[in-house]
């Protein structure tokens, strides 16, 4: 008789589909937790911006939002490790850079970030998240709030190493007239799981999601999205964009929640993949869920190889086969690292994603100095 | 010049005129599917499901014990499998209250004159035996729980093909039938299939061999009039290599206070460069659960090609899948889904790429309005196998009103690199644009909305023969009678 390995189950999708599919939720074998050690992430900031770390809980009451796991968000809540808390006032501006670093010190992290915007501020917020260790685990909570034509935007880039579990659960409250903006570089950990949750319940608000992803080995992306919207005129953008080498897996589980009196809002998914190796798994799941009549929403999906005829063009120009290739993914998905903001970090980034894509095109000949997965990054 | 304008005036006005005509006469076109006839049989189980229910079914029908112990098989997955934790609320659907085997009042007929009165003006009345006589070249009709005529042209018989009711084909083709049954949708694939498994009873078993070409469509009609009756037919279509056929299934039932059940189930195995056809007209009573399951498997460079309207029912659970399992197979869906008031259609279509350059081409639309709840669910997994493997999906929502709801939930699965997808779903209303222009020329509100839903759901009436095409386009203009606004 088979016995029952315990699983814990991440991205669960609001929907569920086909059993058999096993594309409702993400399984994984649930990991030790660590001892809980008070941790600070380097910090910087500039203009009218306030940061401050705290300990305990500083993340208000969520309602039903339920994270990438339900225990694992009750342990962000519970026993963080860090916290910190961004706030700018009416009508300022400011920027913060939070950097987030595992060790075999510090092989794992929970950690809390809270996020407010006052009415008619602009806030950008730039998270790094690097550094490795054996049994690397990142549980970190985000939570956004938004005033009134107030404008948030995260970008995040995730380098950790190969050994490393990445979860972070993400809700935001979007303010009549604001934007919340979500820029993402998924590059790094063994498996990397993202559950952003955002309501747009007031008018005219908005959410534009781009996120960008490079799976190596047995990597394991996991992207999910749940936006419900009821305020009127919304708007919602989610593109992800990203390529997958040897074995590794994406799954990509977006839902935009048109609830009824959300009318004129507009609403878009989109997932494209390419595939570079025989045995990667591309799973896509785009549901788009609609009990208002006045809204246009749209989903498109794409997975295939890279184009021959691009392929060919840039052999006959000279470039090698990889050298073309790591052209090629590159030009999909650079619009997204650009959209970073920050330089360093898009140095960061475009620097990791190259590693990556030269690691495994040049198996044999660099694999033996290669050691980490990004020996030559800064 | 003057009497040039008055001529396209005139034709205009014509044309107008015609069009509200066919709108008004759609309102007695409803009647069709919902008139009753006294509720007589010759003999029925108790309303449940026991072990001792199954053996009187297979009793009656003089089975062998094979398919004795099947049922019973079967009835013990179902009492074992859980409900699905997905798709619509079917928690009142109770079984202890479905009966699930009605034998009407009449054997299997080959002439329509020899059939019932009562049954035979129900056939009448949804134009089956009219069809027959002008475009179908076999006819199948089941009334509740057995088929009561089954006809086939004299030449496609003399060609070798079999068109004949479930029964006769276990009796007659016992070997087949044996090989086939239930091995596409095993009763251990979900609840409603063991259900299937234990209590099937009528339904068709088509035969086509190697390169016959049936170039005029077969059609079975699946009638129930037994209130609080289930109908659990068994279809099962076997294509020999380089053989082509069009199989039509349409299925009706008056409406009762009390909840009717269809858990039919359909097996389609095309071989080799074969091509099927498989078109169903589904126009259940507003208080029936539809929980069918359909399956094709097809082989090297064969086709099958499902062109669905799923119109009727309380709550439909109907997803048809394709195994693409030989090299170049290739399938081809077409469905329309209309939701009105009171309904809550889950339906949509799975195929699964099992071999090197198999394509799939998914096209729905669907319809809500009057607070139905209208679902697209469906998937496409290319396995690792599928080297080439070519799939496009395409689903698009169109909302009639505040009060319903439609929603996509699509689910890809991509196993191997050398494959091309897309896909790509809207969800959204009709254009006031395209209304005020219809309106500009001459037409009212009802009617340009009328137009514009029958031109959205064109690319499956193109698909289906002329007769079954005015059909849909009869139902959806039923649907959309009264209700716009």
């Amino acid at each position: 008789m088979r016995k029952d390995k315990p699983v814990i189950e991440y991205n669960q999708l609001p929907r569920p589909t086909f059993r058999w599919m096993k594309v409702n939720h993400l399984e994984l074998d649930p990991l030790a937790a660590g001892a809980v050690t008070a941790y600070t992430p380097a910090e910087r900031h500039e203009g009218d911006v306030s940061v401050s770390f705290y300990d305990g809980n500083g993340v208000p009451d969520l309602g039903d939002f339920q994270g990438a796991n339900p225990e694992e968000l009750q342990r962000a809540l519970t026993q963080s490790e860090t916290g910190c808390a961004v706030k700018t006032a009416a009508g300022q501006t400011g920027s913060v850079w939070l950097t987030y670093t595992l060790s075999e010190a510090q092989p794992q992290l929970t950690g809390q970030l809270t996020v407010e915007a006052g009415a008619g501020s602009d806030l950008h917020v730039y998270l790094l998240f690097e550094g490795g260790s054996e049994q690397g685990a990142v549980n970190f909570l985000t939570y956004v709030k938004t005033e009134e034509k107030a404008h948030v935007k995260i970008s995040k880039v995730q380098l950790h190493g190969e050994n490393v579990r990445h979860v972070e659960h993400r809700y935001a409250d979007a303010g009549k007239e604001s934007v919340v903006d979500y820029v993402n570089a998924e590059l790094g950990g063994k498996t990397a799981i993202s559950y952003y949750k955002t309501d747009l319940m007031h008018d005219e608000s908005t959410f534009n999601s781009k996120a960008m992803y490079l799976g190596d080995k047995d990597q394991v992306v996991d992207f999910s999205y749940w936006v419900p919207t009821q305020g009127v005129k919304t708007n919602t953008d989610i593109v992800t964009s990203g390529a997958l080498l040897d074995t590794s897996k994406k799954y990509f589980r977006g839902t935009i929640d048109f609830l009824r009196g959300g009318k004129k809002a507009v609403g878009s998914e989109s997932d494209t993949c390419i595939l570079l190796s025989p045995q990667v798994h591309s799973i896509s799941v785009p549901l788009l869920l609609c009990k208002e009549d006045d809204v246009v929403g749209n989903h498109a999906s794409s997975a295939g190889q890279i184009d021959k005829d691009k392929l060919f063009y840039l052999m006959s120009r000279g470039f090698n086969e990889a050298g073309a290739q790591l052209i090629i993914v590159e030009s999909n998905i650079r619009p997204i690292i650009d959209a970073l903001g920050d330089k360093d970090l898009e140095n960061k980034a475009l620097q990791a994603f190259r590693e990556k894509m030269q690691f495994c095109q040049k198996k044999g000949d660099c694999n033996a100095k290669c050691t980490q997965r990004f020996p030559h990054l800064d | 010049m003057a009497d040039e304008r008055e001529n396209i005036i005139e034709e205009r006005e014509k044309k107008l005129n015609d069009e509200r005509q066919k709108i008004e006469t759609f309102s007695d076109f409803g009647n069709i599917y919902n008139f009753k006839n006294d509720f007589t049989y010759s003999y029925k189980t108790d309303a449940g499901l026991t072990p001792e229910i199954v053996r009187e079914i297979s009793e009656k029908k003089h089975e062998p014990q094979w398919m004795l112990d099947f049922r019973l098989k079967s009835l013990d997955l179902f009492y074992r499998m859980k409900f699905p934790t997905w798709g619509p609320d079917i928690s009142e659907l109770d079984m202890d209250n479905i009966v699930t085997y009605v034998r009407p009042n009449s054997q299997m007929q080959g002439k329509w004159e020899d059939v019932p009165e009562d049954i035979k003006d129900t056939f009448d009345r949804l134009g089956i035996p009219e069809a027959e006589k002008t475009s179908l070249a076999g006819v199948g009709a089941q009334y509740d729980s057995e088929v009561v005529y089954h006809s086939i042209q004299d030449e496609l018989v003399e060609q070798g093909v079999i068109y004949t009711d479930f029964d006769t084909a276990l009796e007659k083709y016992e070997d087949v039938v044996k090989a086939h049954f239930m091995k596409l949708v095993p009763p251990s694939d979900h609840k409603f299939a063991a259900l299937h498994g234990a209590v099937w009873s009528g339904g068709s078993f088509v035969y086509v061999p190697a390169g016959v070409d049936v170039s005029i469509p077969l059609q079975s009609y699946f009638r129930l009039n037994a209130p609080g009756a289930g109908q659990f037919e068994h279809t099962m279509i076997i294509v020999e290599k380089g053989a082509k056929v069009h199989f039509i299934e349409g299925c009706s039932a008056p409406k009762y206070n009390v909840a009717n059940l269809h858990a039919g189930c359909v097996e389609l195995f095309v071989g080799d460069d074969a091509t099927l056809t498989y078109s169903t007209i589904e126009n259940w009573s507003k208080n029936m659960y539809n929980l069918n399951t359909k399956r094709a498997i097809v082989g090297k460079n064969g086709t099958i090609n499902w062109v669905t309207g799923s119109f009727g029912s309380h709550t439909s659970c109907l997803y048809p899948m394709s195994i693409l399992q030989g090299e170049g197979a290739h399938c081809e869906f077409t469905g329309v889904t209309f939701a009105g008031a009171g309904q809550y259609l889950d339906t949509g279509s799975k195929v699964v790429h099992n071999a090197p350059h198999t394509s799939s081409n998914i096209n729905s639309k669907s319809i809500s309005k009057g607070g139905g709840v209208s679902i697209y669910r469906g998937c496409v997994v290319i396995n690792p196998r599928a080297e080439g493997a070519k799939a496009n999906v395409s689903c698009e929502s169109l909302m009639l009103d505040e009060q319903s709801q439609s929603d996509t939930i699509p689910a890809i699965v991509v196993k191997n690199d050398n494959i091309d997808l897309g896909h790509e779903a809207s969800i959204g209303r009709i254009s006031d644009e395209a209304i005020f222009y219809l309106m500009s020329r001459g037409l009212s509100e009802d009617e340009a909305r009328a137009m514009l839903v029958r031109g959205f759901v064109e690319p499956v009436s193109k698909a289906l023969p002329l007769e079954y095409a005015v059909e849909m386009n009869n139902l959806i203009n039923l649907e959309l009678k009264g209700s716009l606004k």
